[in-house]
């Protein structure tokens, strides 16, 4: 132990210097060991802030107080509490890991911390983690470095290791510690999925020895550890049921079980996200071994994760996601407005989904149509949301009833007066459109925001008929609206500062990732949709087999080929948002012939049965007899798997290349917030944007001039690249994210 | 015996200024899977919106409910809460059997009458498909013992004492809808007043076959239209029941006089056909203090004039309407030719009958209220002019509302000053409500 404590010291000694002198003085007042007869108390209180979060300067003052403990001999157990409200410590200071990505602290220097929670578990007096609210990564590897732990029932009460989603795996002896006490399987699926688990879950799964009401917890916690002053018994040894038993003893049965797992990621990930994988090899290659040389496995692994460009990308959405939060969406400190109650008008797909998610979050919604089977058509949408909830068990009945009584339906403007927000989701004709803004601006207060939820029509033509036009934006959400995160806020020519704030802040308040836009044809992600599903009509045109499509640009990362995603939204919806950009911004905007044919043939997609592919049940095949039909001058030689990758992908950053140019976007960070949680763009890459820098302006403009040379206009890298690449600017010169 | 209310001598007048109900669907047809409460929050929610008025300005909640569903004993409270009213407001059920509803309206008056509150949610919800089915004692009491039993054995030996007839069920509703005193049925009590009146059956089934001609006469019209707001069913969302399930356009004499009577085989003349079937459904009414809602400006549909209840001989409980309007009359000074409109509850055709033929009686108001003349006549061109009970439905505790908002709503169309609203009350009361319009 004391050898130990010598090493510790020598290895945190060089920190101290990175940090600001204050730094240690904040982590002082942050943790405190008290004592309360025999228990030791550490306890957590990040000061002024509302998390608590292992940075380096809290784990080196935390560690310093396990060495009092130590020295400390009428202390016969160890508590370790927060005293904060939702949050038991939400894991390790994420703005710290840029330190290690920009090489300003070595990965090594990092992983000794590791000794910290060794030096925890090697205490020879026993220990006992107090949780309530966040319990997250370092957090839950503090935790399982303690002898016992003791869960809240609170619903804030969550614990898992998340570090697979930010690219790298836990790094503080969780791939270790975690199967050690709750086996292979288990802790498999927590660690490989960053999922989290609530007390009753934790406690079936061994994960917590106790749970409790949250009001107790601190009283039972400490008769815990008084207990444990008493008996002085340090961990037991894990449980392991029958099956576990045999899985991870018989021959070949870790095997198995590590085999199905890998197979499980590749399904999910196809190979692009390095973090699970190597998770499973740490777990692997650690099982079995001692503690320390599990993590030494570990530290070698979590090296190795931290210098790949996934990671690097992972930690910058999860910025992008971080920036979200401040954002309040407009420059000026305009202030958005409370939102108690709100109004659907249109109760389509829609419109039931959009009251389904205002319900859902306690708001009442008044969902207007013109008759009722159209209303009811509404209820059965949103409530389609909540039986899946229903049956997945993560709703109760009650949830259910008290979440569809804040729907009411009307086809009358009874109520209205009384709404603070009302989103227009009614088919997308501007005539009717802009009749129902005109309606709506007799029958609702004046104070009353209204918000158009177009997919590609001028706000600012709905808020002329409008009286006061200021009040008047736009909340494009996606469909379906339950599953989809953005929503785009459309700023029009005279939407105030506070309206945008409003739906920015309400947006978020849904539980939605928001980003402003300015009011042009297809805002952001319909507009860098349009050409990529253009050039995927064009490759087949060239005679590329739409299989083979979808397949080059989901090993890409896209969540979905463009093929098929043409059949989800369907090719009349997606057709007519090419027409529409095709007004707007020409030759470079022309809808393949060969799209229009599917339409014309009736084939719609997905929801006729059959599109660009055949949908027979949950199946989904090419026709190719179809295919035969369409006008396809296949060419001699097939693009390559490269061409196609790059027609796609490049036709993309050129045109949101020019959403920067024209201000329709406010920065490459918002574009990139579109793509990837508008159209579930590859997170691995950082965003579309963040995927341009990585290649350079340079490389994209002449890629594009190549591509030019063959297709035409269409690939013609617009002014702002240019310029980009003979500056060697990137996008996101001068974007602050994190 | 309880004084009339008089909204004169009261500090505030109160205002009705909106109400809606639901569709009135036959027990056990669309409503059957929405529950009670689904249809208050229904009704609640529009109600508030029909007034523009805002959740949070509502000062309490009182519904009527006859047959408490297991689950919302309270169901005023569960209405409230799940119509977003705030917790801080509080709410209580009212049950006066079928009064249940006016009963809530009264609630509203007393406490807006005398400042306590300004507006006020009320009406009354009934779901009579959702009643239940009732374990017999004996079953029951087998359940309690068995929980108490100590040992496995214990267990066996009380389950060994199990008789399958035992399983036989109560059923609620018959239950409900049979006085203990008189011992006799709702049905058997109409019998009664059929008989005391020498009600022919087809004067019976004559008054029913109107009901349901004027009751579509109304519907085709829109009227119910003013009234109603569709109900989503709860049981999956995926329909919806837009108008009344009850009247029908084809109903004949001829049709009606086919039925066997229900309550008295061999010498009856009540059957199904001109009873009130039992009904599911739910109404609200928002009132105010009518110089609140004068202030701010608002339409009101009118306000409430006077009520009382009265009790009247259970076995004769039909006679409820007469009883408690020869009360009011006396108590108000109003004369029957003050009265413009009047809804008079069917809750069965020889019951309604019955009073209109009391209400003209000078021996009958003689002997029963010392009178010197006649109530006086109610006459048919006034009386339940759009259908009433035996066509649309009786959802027992919400009733008594409804009766109200159509009265004051066909006063709006009829631009009339004063209706009275009456009804029988099943234990032998009667209640009557005067409302009135400038």
């Amino acid at each position: 132990m004391e050898m130990n404590r010598e090493q510790i010291l020598k290895d945190v000694a060089g920190f101290k210097s990175l940090f600001a002198e204050d730094a240690s003085a904040i982590a002082e007042k942050s943790i405190q060991l008290t004592k309360e007869g025999a228990v030791g108390i550490i306890s957590f209180d990040q000061y002024q802030e509302k998390a608590n979060k292992l940075s380096f300067m809290n784990m080196i003052r935390f560690v310093e107080l396990l060495f009092k403990v130590n020295e400390d001999k009428s202390i016969k157990s160890l508590l370790i509490i927060s005293k904060k409200p939702t949050i038991f410590i939400a894991g390790a200071d994420i703005a710290e890991i840029k330190l290690l990505t920009s090489g300003k602290i070595k990965v090594e220097s990092l992983m000794k911390l590791q000794e910290v929670f060794t030096y925890l578990e090697e205490l020879p007096i026993p220990s006992v983690a107090a949780i309530h609210g966040a319990c997250m990564g370092g957090g839950m590897e503090l935790a399982l470095g303690c002898d016992y732990r003791i869960a809240s029932e609170a619903h804030e009460t969550r614990m898992g290791l998340p570090e697979v989603m930010l690219g790298i795996i836990p790094g503080w002896g969780g791939t270790q510690r975690m199967p050690r006490l709750i086996g292979l399987e288990k802790s498999l699926d927590l660690i490989l999925t960053g999922k989290n688990v609530d007390a009753r879950k934790a406690k079936k799964i061994g994960l917590v020895d106790r749970t409790c009401p949250a009001a107790l917890l601190e009283s039972k916690a400490m008769a815990f550890a008084q207990e444990l002053a008493v008996s002085g018994k340090k961990r037991p040894s894990p449980h392991r049921d029958f099956k576990e038993k045999l899985l991870e003893t018989v021959p070949g049965g870790q095997w198995l079980v590590f085999d199905m797992a890998r197979k499980q990621v590749m399904a999910k990930t196809k190979g692009n996200y390095p973090a699970p994988l190597k998770a499973i090899e740490a777990i692997k290659q650690g099982y079995g071994k001692s503690i320390e040389k599990g993590l030494q496995i570990e530290a070698k692994a979590f090296g190795e994760l931290i210098a790949t460009p996934e990671c690097q990308n992972l930690l910058h959405v999860y910025y992008l996601n971080e920036r979200v939060k401040r954002d309040k969406g407009v420059a000026s400190g305009a202030k958005g407005k409370t939102i108690a109650s709100a109004a659907v008008i249109g109760a389509g797909v829609m419109g039931g989904g959009i009251a389904q998610l205002f319900a859902a979050k306690k708001v009442r919604v008044r969902m207007k149509d013109i008759n009722w089977a159209a209303i009811a058509s509404g209820y059965k949408a949103a409530y389609r949301v909540f039986k899946k909830g229903l049956d997945r068990k993560k709703l109760k009945k009650f949830d259910v009833d008290n979440a569809m009584a804040e729907i009411e339906g009307t086809t009358a403007w009874e109520g209205f007066s009384r709404v603070d927000l009302v989103v227009e989701a009614v088919v997308e004709k501007l005539d009717v459109k802009k009749a129902i803004f005109k309606e709506l601006s007799e029958r609702v207060s004046g104070a009353t925001i209204l918000a158009s939820n177009t997919s590609s029509l001028s706000v600012t033509e709905m808020a002329l008929v409008v009286k006061n036009p200021e009040r008047v934006g736009g909340m494009h959400f996606f469909n379906p609206v339950d599953k989809m995160p953005l929503v785009e806020v459309i700023r029009a020519e005279k939407t105030s500062d506070e309206t945008v704030a409003t739906i920015f802040q309400f947006s978020k308040k849904m539980g939605k990732t928001p980003i402003v836009v300015k009011d042009a044809p297809g805002f952001v992600v319909n507009r860098i949709l349009g050409p990529y599903l253009n050039e995927a009509g064009y490759l087949m045109t060239d005679g590329v087999a739409p299989k083979k499509i979808d397949q080059v640009l989901e090993k890409f990362g896209m969540p979905m080929g463009p093929c098929t995603l043409l059949d989800e939204v369907g090719l009349d919806v997606g057709s007519k948002v090419a027409q529409v950009l095709f007004g707007a911004f020409g030759e470079r905007m022309k809808p393949p012939v060969l799209i229009d044919a599917v339409v014309k043939a009736g084939r719609l997609g997905k929801k006729t049965g059959k599109g660009i592919y055949l949908h027979e049940g949950k199946e989904v095949k090419e026709d190719a007899e179809f295919l035969a039909t369409l006008n396809i001058k296949a060419k001699d030689k097939l693009p390559s798997n490269d061409e196609i990758e790059k027609r796609c992908v490049f036709v993309m950053i050129n045109e949101a290349a020019r959403l920067l140019e024209e201000g329709v976007a406010r920065d490459a960070a918002d574009i990139d917030i579109g793509m990837i949680f508008g159209t579930g763009f590859a997170p691995f890459r950082g965003g579309l944007l963040k995927y341009a820098d990585s290649l350079g302006a340079a490389k994209v403009v002449s890629e594009l001039d190549l591509l030019a040379r063959v297709h035409g206009v269409r690939f013609q890298p617009c002014q702002f690249l240019q310029t980009m690449a003979v500056s060697e600017k990137k996008f996101y010169d001068g974007v602050e994210i994190g | 015996m309880t004084k009339t209310w008089i909204a004169k001598e009261q500090k505030n007048r109160v205002a009705v200024v909106a109400g809606v109900r639901t569709p009135f669907a036959k027990a056990g047809t669309k409503l059957k899977d929405t529950s009670a409460v689904h249809l208050g929050v229904t009704v609640a929610r529009d109600a508030m919106a029909k007034a523009e008025v805002d959740s949070e300005n509502i000062d309490e909640v009182v519904f009527g409910n006859a047959g408490t569903p297991a689950d919302a004993a309270n169901i005023s409270r569960v209405i409230a809460l799940r119509a977003g009213i705030d917790e801080s407001v509080p709410g209580y059920t009212v049950h006066r059997n079928c009064a249940s509803a006016m009963e809530a309206v009264a609630q509203g008056c007393l406490k807006i009458g005398l400042g306590l509150a300004d507006t006020m949610l009320v009406g009354g919800v009934e779901s009579m498909s959702q009643m239940p089915l009732i374990y017999g004692e004996q079953m029951t009491e087998l359940f309690a013992t068995l929980s108490y039993a100590k040992s496995p054995a214990e267990k066996l030996q009380k389950i060994m004492t199990f008789r399958p007839q035992w399983l036989k069920p109560i059923v609620a509703i018959m239950e409900g809808l049979t006085d203990p005193i008189s011992g006799l049925n709702m049905g058997q009590t109409a019998e009664v007043l059929a008989q005391d009146f020498h009600l022919s059956r087809l004067a019976q089934d004559e008054f029913a076959t109107r009901s349901h001609h004027r009751a579509i006469a109304a519907q085709k019209e829109g009227k119910f239209r003013d009234e109603i707001i569709p109900v989503v069913l709860e049981d999956g969302f995926d329909e919806v029941l837009e108008t009344d399930i009850g009247p029908r356009d084809n109903q004949s004499v001829e049709a009606l006089s086919k039925l066997r009577p229900f309550f008295d085989k061999a010498n009856g003349t009540i059957t199904a056909g001109n009873s009130c079937p039992i009904t599911d459904g739910g109404v609200a009414l928002i009132l105010m203090n009518a110089e609140k809602a004068k202030a701010d400006g608002r339409q009101i549909l009118g306000t409430i004039s006077s009520y009382v209840f009265t009790g009247c001989e259970p076995k004769r409980m039909g006679m409820g309407p007469i009883h408690s309007t020869a009360k009011l009359f006396k108590d108000t000074g109003l004369k029957m030719s003050d009265i413009n409109l009047v809804e008079l509850n069917e809750a069965f055709s020889a019951q309604v009958l019955a009073n209109q033929m009391a209400f003209a009686s000078k021996s009958y108001c003689a002997e029963k209220f010392g009178a010197t003349d006649a109530l006086g006549e109610i006459r048919d061109e006034i009386l339940n002019v759009n259908g009433g009970a035996v066509a649309l439905g009786h959802p027992v505790g919400a009733t008594g509302a409804r009766l109200i908002l159509t009265l004051l709503l066909e006063m709006r169309r009829r631009n009339v000053g004063r209706g009275l609203a009456t009804l029988c009350i099943g234990g032998g009361q009667g209640g009557a409500f005067v409302v009135e319009r400038e």
